[in-house]
């Protein structure tokens, strides 16, 4: 690399060194740390053979994979709308309509959904904590899908349908294939976020809240147990890092064939 | 495989006030290939898509062999197309490509196989090298072909090819046009071929249609449009083509006449009128463009600028900054009045 190029990643470097990797490796410490001092790798032992740990992971997945299917079920059609379909002069404003939510606050959105169950005739509990992460995830669900499927040429869809495609046969033989890597790279934001999420299974699960975010912060802030939270936390990230490793090395595949 | 005869009756598009197709009317004869020639923007791309089925028309009915498909969805009109970007599917390779339209249909998998490899024959692509690759492995040629064979793989009632070549080299533009040729004979399928180059136009039409903001100027064979024009448009745009201001006796009010440029003479000396030569005038050189076996003179007359074609021997006697006579000569001379015009 140039010394030029160097210079353009230094303020990134630097602010992640210091708000992301220093505090990560001090994680990471503690984790193989025992309160008496000295190095063990028990904590971790301690959490795989916990079955209380290892059920709660279990619906924590459960909760992540049905909240990314949902997503995944409600955005798709609406990307394929807004790229295939919307008149372009719309296009921007259905965008914007889709994710103005984001414009505010994380946990005001959450509150606002607890305020709404009553009148909804919804309670705290399983359902309302999926349909308030579903609620909150999809734009992380519809921004990759709209980027992946802006790339696919709308010929090639139309040719298909020359060829004699029908719907189904378009969607499952061209603009699935087409944009996997899309729809994995929005599947595993949506998974990721929603299978360490803890503010909205706190406010909208009730006594079905319980998930792994949550534990890790009831080892921190309830327990106090830095090291095996520490632990827990370690586990969660290299999970994500493991995900993201794979999905890249597909992603990268997928953009091979497009570019032709 | 057997084509169909394509008929359109009074075809009309508009796409909020653009008008993209007026009235247009065409009867593509049974097995022939027919192209649509125009300037970009001139509706040939929409009249594709009527064809295809993906573009409702506004008005007006297509019929196929005498049935009217109008309304029928794209899927079931069994056309193949080759569209402008090609549009094969990356993520297939070339024998699932092929094979996309007949999968579709449910065809049973031996079936499937003898046809991919006979049409892969029938463009000459190899079977055993090429079934295999992905698109991206291949050349712009070879996808031209993969594409090409998959548009025929269906057995198509029509054939249908935007402006397939206007990403492609020249050297190759001329291969693919001999070799498309050769298979639409082969195939004997009615092909629609809609392109903005005329000299595809040329090389491939047995019947020619140009057009020009969204209505037919002229259809006919490419030996008639070139030779009888009936407006300056086609004129200009299928071949070039040298127009003066001019009266044609007997014909009274003020008319254009037309000269292509191959059957501009020029001569050194003054002229005498008469002997096959309807007319002259003067001019200057003012510049020489080699172009191979001829060699094109630019010319500036008092009746504006003038272009002429000679073999390349005789433009040896004519330099640039000399005064030739330009002359007229009867043979092929074209005239435009304000409506429709004719050989002299």
């Amino acid at each position: 690399m140039k010394r030029g190029v160097r210079a353009y990643f230094v303020p990134a470097v630097v602010f992640l060194a210091v708000f992301f990797y220093l505090p990560f490796a001090i994680l990471l410490l503690y984790s193989i740390t025992v309160p008496e001092g000295g190095f063990t790798l028990t904590n971790y032992i301690d959490i795989f053979i916990s079955r209380f740990y290892l059920q709660v992971m279990g619906y924590s997945i459960l909760i992540a994979v049905l909240t990314t299917f949902f997503t995944l079920v409600v955005a798709y059609p609406v990307a394929y709308y807004i790229v295939f379909k919307a008149p372009q002069s719309v296009k921007p404003v259905i965008i914007t309509l889709m994710i103005a939510p984001f414009w505010i606050d994380f946990l005001l959105r959450a509150y606002s959904i607890k305020v709404l169950i009553e009148p909804l005739g919804m309670r705290e509990g399983f359902t309302t904590l999926v349909y308030g992460m579903v609620y909150d995830f999809f734009p992380f669900m519809l921004l990759p899908l709209y980027a992946g499927m802006s790339s696919v040429p709308p010929s090639l869809l139309l040719s298909a349908r020359v060829y004699g495609a029908g719907g189904f046969h378009i969607l499952t033989r061209v603009l699935i294939p087409l944009t996997s890597s899309s729809v994995l790279a929005g599947s595993l934001l949506v998974f990721l976020m929603s299978f360490t999420e803890f503010v909205i299974p706190a406010l909208l699960g009730g006594v079905e809240g319980y998930t792994i975010g949550y534990a890790v912060y009831d080892l921190f802030f309830k327990y106090r147990d830095i090291y095996r939270g520490s632990a827990l936390s370690i586990i969660l990230s290299l999970g994500a890092l493991l995900g993201a490793i794979m999905l890249s090395r597909r992603v990268k595949i997928v953009q091979k064939m497009l570019s032709e | 495989m057997r084509g169909v005869e394509v008929r359109l009756e009074n075809i009309s598009k508009r796409y909020g006030n653009t008008v993209a197709l007026k009235d247009v009317s065409l009867n593509v004869p049974r097995g022939s290939l027919f192209t649509v020639l125009g300037p970009s923007g001139c509706g040939k791309s929409t009249l594709l898509g009527i064809v295809a089925g993906f573009i409702e028309p506004d008005e007006g009915h297509v019929f196929f062999d005498g049935a009217d498909v109008t309304g029928l969805p794209p899927q079931k009109r069994n056309v193949g197309m080759v569209f402008q970007d090609l549009a094969l599917f990356p993520h297939m390779s070339v024998f699932e490509n092929i094979a996309f339209g007949l999968r579709v249909r449910g065809e049973p998998e031996q079936a499937i196989r003898e046809k991919v490899k006979s049409v892969m024959e029938l463009v000459r692509l190899d079977f055993q090298e090429y079934a295999g690759r992905m698109p991206h492995q291949l050349s712009g040629g070879q996808q031209q072909r993969v594409a090409l064979a998959r548009a025929l793989a269906i057995e198509p009632r029509v054939l249908l090819l935007d402006e397939p070549l206007s990403h492609v080299d020249y050297s190759v533009k001329i291969l693919l046009l001999e070799e498309l040729k050769r298979i639409q004979r082969e195939a004997k399928v009615t092909t629609l071929y809609v392109t903005h180059d005329q000299s595809e136009a040329m090389y491939l039409a047995d019947y020619l249609a140009v057009m020009n903001y969204g209505t037919l100027e002229q259809v006919g064979r490419p030996e008639e449009i070139y030779d009888s024009p009936v407006s300056e448009f086609v004129a200009r745009f299928f071949g070039d083509i040298n127009i003066f201001p001019g009266e044609v006796a007997g014909l009274g009010g003020a008319s254009k006449i037309g000269v292509r440029l191959e059957r501009t003479m020029l001569s050194k000396t003054e002229p005498r009128v008469g002997n096959g030569i309807v007319g002259y005038m003067s001019g200057r050189i003012v510049e020489k463009i080699f172009q191979g076996p001829h060699v094109l003179l630019k010319l500036e007359t008092d009746y504006g600028s003038a272009k002429a074609l000679l073999p390349r021997a005789e433009s040896s006697h004519y330099n640039v900054g000399d005064r030739v006579f330009i002359l007229v000569p009867r043979t092929g001379l074209i005239v435009f009045r304000q409506r429709g015009s004719g050989r002299y």
